[in-house]
């Protein structure tokens, strides 16, 4: 009896003892399939550990990571490095995987990925929404810790939501990287601009005469308290058999400008067939970045509206990329100068964000339209701003859509939502880009499980980094969203 | 004996009435053994308590095993009531009174199953009380029972974990602990107690609220894990009762510890007259609305695609007869026929109606009608209430994914996942849309998830076989007349949440190079009565068939190109160029029968000219309710939703 619980415990300690890689196998010719794909990427030396899957078929599967000087292995199929062995990685580390068929090991092909002595900014939000069309319940806008796994919710619209009346939020955005200074839009039930300034929380009602809409499309000026917004009225119509799936179209849209310290909306030009969208600040503040599109109603019939003569031509609708300059002092805007004509080639250019540096701007394409994240050929491109070059950026595209992207405060890394993981759901990518504008192969953001994407029924939208957490509690932001809102001036 | 037998009859009831309903509950659950799934719920207070109603709710799957799992929990709920309140004798009739307010509160529901937001809807009052009276089995014992500062610090510990696992459901152990008599307490332990337990209530989810949760409104704290029965302009204040109902029973049940024995006969006196009371309630809150029984029947048997199952209720005796069906149920019953060939032939020997969905019990609109169109609505309610379920959140996915409909399927196949919740039934509907839109990678991942369920890994394996093998889909029977019907140029459209509109105005006006897609033209044009839609596609229909073997015009399109002619008789004839309607008419092999029924019935309408349209509809019915000239004539204004 004793003899049977030593050879017990012994067994317990063998079971409880490191893994390793397997003494005796053979070399197989099948390369590891890995989810996420993090073949080849190269990974911010912050980032936490990445998680991934292994699809190979096996009956026991284990993956030692090395870096030539240590060396780490780890039960599959789900790998899961523990953080205090991912931080003494450091360079090219060799991923070596093992898997055991009929009682056989076979060591599969190799492959790397690279720990990048540039780090990344510690946090990113986003909003987490489902690709629905009309539908909101349970949106939240979360922020994530990139240095470990953890997730909270800077807001939830369940928590001012209830049946009677529900609550739509959308378009979180940050002064320069300041989670201190934030804002984003509550639609319907204590609908207003939630702005946040140092502690301070207001709700402003920002529907005026003066404009075509409250504010939509947020701007958040680097250094001084004002907001650029895109005012926009908007309409979606469904595709009947594209798996595109929706059509979202602006029939007018125009700029403004939002005092955050006086209340006041100051209005830059309006053409009704000017469509002005997604306003963005170079870095020095100087200029105003964004897109518009000229579109004349093309069947003058009576009885046809704009929205449905655009409806029927949707496919003509090209945006071009434009900057004004800025004069903070004056609070006045120069002229409309053209940054890049997209529509010269029958393209649509949208959401241009200027690198921290000045150097490069990075923007997203697809053949029509403005709203790029349901347009599968949408891709990311990037222009030399010192000489206007602008090359498609196939390093980091994919068949899928690629839109909306952020830059982090180092200029080194971009982060970017992409669909291609499966034509639906929108994941946040990250790329790190050499001085020279050249991008790795971007890496899918690593969860805690790393199937956790795959069971995720809700999209990633509007990834943004960030210095640092909101650390402003939900349940103090829902307060303040239940209070009377400031009328903009 | 007899609470339990009361119990068990009602269960056998429930299995005999409800099979098909409690199958279509599990599909509009979801419950997935994963880590991810199982945080997901631990988001909102009562989380653990919904997770694991769902994982019940699956067992509906097959209603036998999940009627039987629930009269399991509720015979265990009924020896827990007897033991905890210490029920002796004729106050044992109170240990049923929980389960009947349970069974109404499940057999209540109607429509609402499709607007319920709550996760494992049909198993959390019965696990809410179930957890709740395992909670309370502590204070059985001795030492917790006579030591009052023990049972406040029990009572305490049970408010703090029973409302994150089991929201407001977990006020019932505390309130129960705080009222309930215990033998020994002084009359200020017993009052201190009592303000403990509404203190525990009252502060618990304010600091739950205010340190844990940011992913619930305020004012919903206290009511965590409890059904909603509002849903935007709709509350339905009835489906409360039964919920009422159930507090009252615990109410009862702590009251009879303070009360002192009384005679044997009265207890039992008072014991019947409870159980008079419950069952008259169960009975008056079952919903028994025939339209929706059939109804949920024949999306049943269409997904199991059993044309035959589905038309077979259509026909079912009281149909048409008590009350119209709902256009769902038309528009079900002309796509099993339709899928089995026989619309043109069949379409209209069904009873036609627009019956609509009705709520608690009460009509909107009650139809006295046999033919059942809107002529006679009554309505029988003084609180008049807006249905808020649409056809696309009951049939609507299908019918657009069985039409070929795949980007609209799908839409709301998203938007009612996003509104509600997601369940098997939408992410099968994903499934199918999306592999037959070709959209495989997200058509994988609803496999995926599918494939982790416990009843639907073999469905999901069915169709994972489809991936990447458009070749196969053509050959599969399911697939091979829906590709057909999705083969139409892209377009930006709309269908304004009204599906069967939108089917007949893009069918009506299409033109297809496909024979199923072509005949759903034809059929569409004369359900909307337009001439001028009808005759190039009859022409189409009859150009495309002429030469099959054996081929005959069926009877209803005959009957709509023999009435249209007639109708027009000097225009020119779109089969015949050159001739009128009247003279090609002639040409036209109409069968007999066609033209002998057109003839009676113009003499009946003849002989009939003074009466009303209400009159005609009542007199016309027995002789020609099976005709399309009928249909013309005198079904008119079929509301649809």
């Amino acid at each position: 009896m004793r003899k049977l619980l030593y050879i017990a415990l012994a067994c317990m300690l063998a079971g409880c003892g490191r893994v390793s890689a397997p003494e005796e196998f053979t070399e197989s010719r099948d390369s590891a399939r890995v989810y996420p794909a993090y073949q080849d990427v190269v990974v911010p030396r912050n980032l936490a550990p990445l998680t991934f899957h292994v699809e190979n078929k096996a009956d026991r599967v284990i993956c030692v990571l090395s870096d030539g000087r240590q060396s780490f292995a780890y039960e599959g199929p789900d790998i899961e490095p523990a953080a205090k062995e991912w931080r003494m990685l450091d360079g090219q580390v060799s991923v070596d995987t093992y898997v055991k068929n009929n009682d056989r090991w076979s060591k599969l092909r190799s492959f790397t990925f690279t720990i990048s002595n540039d780090s990344i900014d510690p946090y990113i939000s986003y909003r987490l929404i489902s690709p629905s069309y009309v539908t909101y319940e349970g949106l939240t806008i979360c922020q994530r810790n990139l240095e470990t796994y953890d997730e909270s919710v800077i807001y939830s619209n369940m928590a001012n939501s209830n049946e009677k009346d529900g609550q739509c939020i959308n378009c979180h955005s940050y002064q320069n990287y300041n989670p201190d200074r934030f804002q984003f839009h509550v639609r319907q039930a204590h609908g207003g601009t939630i702005i946040a300034r140092d502690g301070k929380i207001e709700r402003i009602d920002m529907k005026s005469d003066k404009a075509i809409s409250a504010g939509v499309y947020p701007a958040w000026h680097p250094t001084a308290n004002l907001i650029a917004y895109s005012t926009n009225r908007t309409g979606q119509s469904f595709h009947t058999h594209s798996n595109q799936k929706v059509e979202v179209q602006d029939t007018y849209s125009d700029l403004i400008l939002y005092d955050v310290d006086n209340h006041e909306i100051l209005p830059l030009e309006s053409d009704s067939n000017q469509l002005d969208c997604f306003p963005h600040w170079s870095p020095d503040g100087r200029y105003l970045y964004f897109c518009s599109a000229y579109y004349e109603k093309k069947d003058t019939s009576a009885g046809v509206t704009k929205e449905y003569d655009m409806i029927m031509n949707y496919q003509d609708v090209h945006y071009n990329l434009y900057r004004r300059s800025f004069d903070l002092k004056s609070k006045s805007f120069g002229a409309r100068e053209m940054v890049y004509d997209a529509a010269r080639d029958s393209m649509s250019a949208t959401l241009p964000r200027v690198s921290p540096d000045g150097r490069w701007l990075m923007f997203t394409m697809a053949p029509y339209g403005v709203f790029h994240i349901w347009h599968k050929a949408a891709d990311l491109y990037l222009m030399n701003l010192e000489s206007m070059e602008t090359r498609r950026l196939e390093e980091i595209n994919s068949p899928e859509v690629e839109s909306y992207h952020s830059w982090s405060s180092n200029n080194r890394w971009v982060i970017f939502s992409s669909r291609r993981d499966d034509g639906n759901f929108t994941r946040p990518f990250i790329a790190h880009m050499t001085p020279d504008g050249r991008f790795s192969r971007p890496l899918e953001l690593p969860s805690r499980h790393p199937l956790y994407h795959r069971e995720l029924m809700r999209s990633y939208n509007i990834p943004e980094f960030m210095s640092g957490p909101v650390t402003i509690r939900p349940q103090d932001l829902a307060r303040a969203i239940r209070q009377d809102s400031i009328k903009a001036k | 004996m007899a609470p339990l037998c009361s119990l068990l009859m009602g269960v056998a009831y429930l299995y005999l009435r409800e099979s098909e309903v409690l199958f279509r509950m599990q599909e509009l659950s979801l419950f997935l053994p994963t880590k991810h799934f199982l945080r997901t719920s631990l988001v909102y207070p009562g989380g653990l308590l919904t997770w694991a109603s769902a994982f019940m709710t699956q067992f509906f799957h097959h209603p036998l095993l999940g009627v039987s799992l629930l009269a399991l929990a509720w015979i265990f709920i009924l020896g827990l009531t007897a033991v905890i309140f210490r029920l002796r004798k004729a106050w044992l009739l109170l240990a049923a009174l929980p389960q009947m307010a349970l069974l109404a509160a499940l057999v209540q529901t109607g429509y609402w199953i499709y607007c319920t937001k709550l996760q494992g809807y049909p198993w959390v009052p019965t696990l809410g009380i179930l957890f709740s009276l395992l909670l309370l089995l502590p204070t059985l014992y001795n030492r917790i029972r006579g030591n009052a500062w023990l049972r406040l610090a029990y009572m305490s510990l049970v408010a703090l974990a029973g409302y994150p696992l089991m929201g407001a459901w977990g006020f019932l152990p505390v309130g129960v602990m705080g009222f309930m008599r215990y033998e020994g307490d002084r009359r200020i332990t017993r009052l201190t107690l009592a303000l403990c337990a509404i203190a525990l209530i009252g502060l618990v989810p304010e600091l739950y609220y205010q340190w844990t949760y940011t992913q619930v409104e305020h004012k919903q704290i206290y009511l965590a894990a409890m059904p909603c029965f509002q849903y935007g302009a709709s509350d339905l204040h009835e489906f409360r009762y039964a919920y009422y109902a159930l507090a009252l029973s615990f109410v009862l049940l702590v009251l009879q510890t303070w009360i002192k024995p009384v005679g044997q006969s009265l207890t039992a006196l008072i014991g019947l007259v409870l159980m008079g009371a419950g069952i008259a309630g169960v009975k008056a809150r079952w919903y028994s609305d025939t339209n929706y029984h059939k109804e949920i029947a024949m999306l049943n048997a269409i997904e199991r695609l059993d044309w035959e199952g589905a038309l077979k209720t259509m026909r079912s005796a009281d149909m048409g007869k008590q009350m119209p069906p709902t256009r769902l149920m038309v528009m079900l019953k002309n796509l099993a026929l339709f899928r089995l060939g026989r619309i043109g032939d069949e379409m209209f020997r069904y009873p036609e109606g627009a019956e609509q969905y009705c709520l608690c019990g009460r009509h909107i609109t009650t139809i006295a009608t046999p033919q059942g169109d809107s002529l006679t609505h009554q309505d029988n309610s003084t609180d008049h209430i807006v249905c808020p379920v649409r056809i696309t959140q009951s049939g609507g996915k299908m019918l657009y994914y069985f039409y070929g409909k795949e980007q609209f399927s799908y839409r709301w196949c998203m938007e009612d996942g996003v509104e509600f919740g997601w369940n098997v039934n939408v992410l099968k509907y994903m499934v199918k849309t999306s592999l037959v839109t070709e959209d495989w990678n997200v058509a994988s991942k609803y496999i995926n998830l599918l494939k982790q369920t416990r009843y639907h890994k073999a469905w999901a394996e069915h169709y994972e076989q489809f991936l990447h093998r458009r070749k196969l889909m053509e050959h599969d029977p399911e697939f091979a007349s829906i590709l057909p019907m999705a083969n139409f140029p892209n377009r930006l459209d709309g269908d304004m949440t009204l599906v069967e509109m939108y089917l007949l105005r893009t069918f009506s006006t299409g033109m297809g190079a496909d024979p199923y897609y072509q005949e759903m033209t034809l059929v569409c044009s004369m359900i909307m009565k337009d001439i001028n839609l009808f005759w190039p596609r009859f022409q189409r229909y009859v150009v495309m068939h002429q030469n099959d073997a054996g081929f005959r015009v069926p009877t209803h399109y005959q009957e709509a190109a023999y009435l249209f002619s007639m109708l027009e008789p000097q225009r020119e004839s779109a089969m015949w160029p050159g001739l009128t309607n009247a003279q090609a008419a002639e040409k036209i092999p109409f069968d007999p029968s066609v033209k002998q029924r057109y003839a009676d019935f113009m003499q009946f309408n003849a002989q009939c000219g003074n009466m009303s349209e209400a009159q005609k509809k009542q007199a016309f019915l027995p002789r020609f309710g099976d005709t399309f000239y009928y249909f013309y004539f005198l079904v008119r204004n079929q509301k649809t939703n």
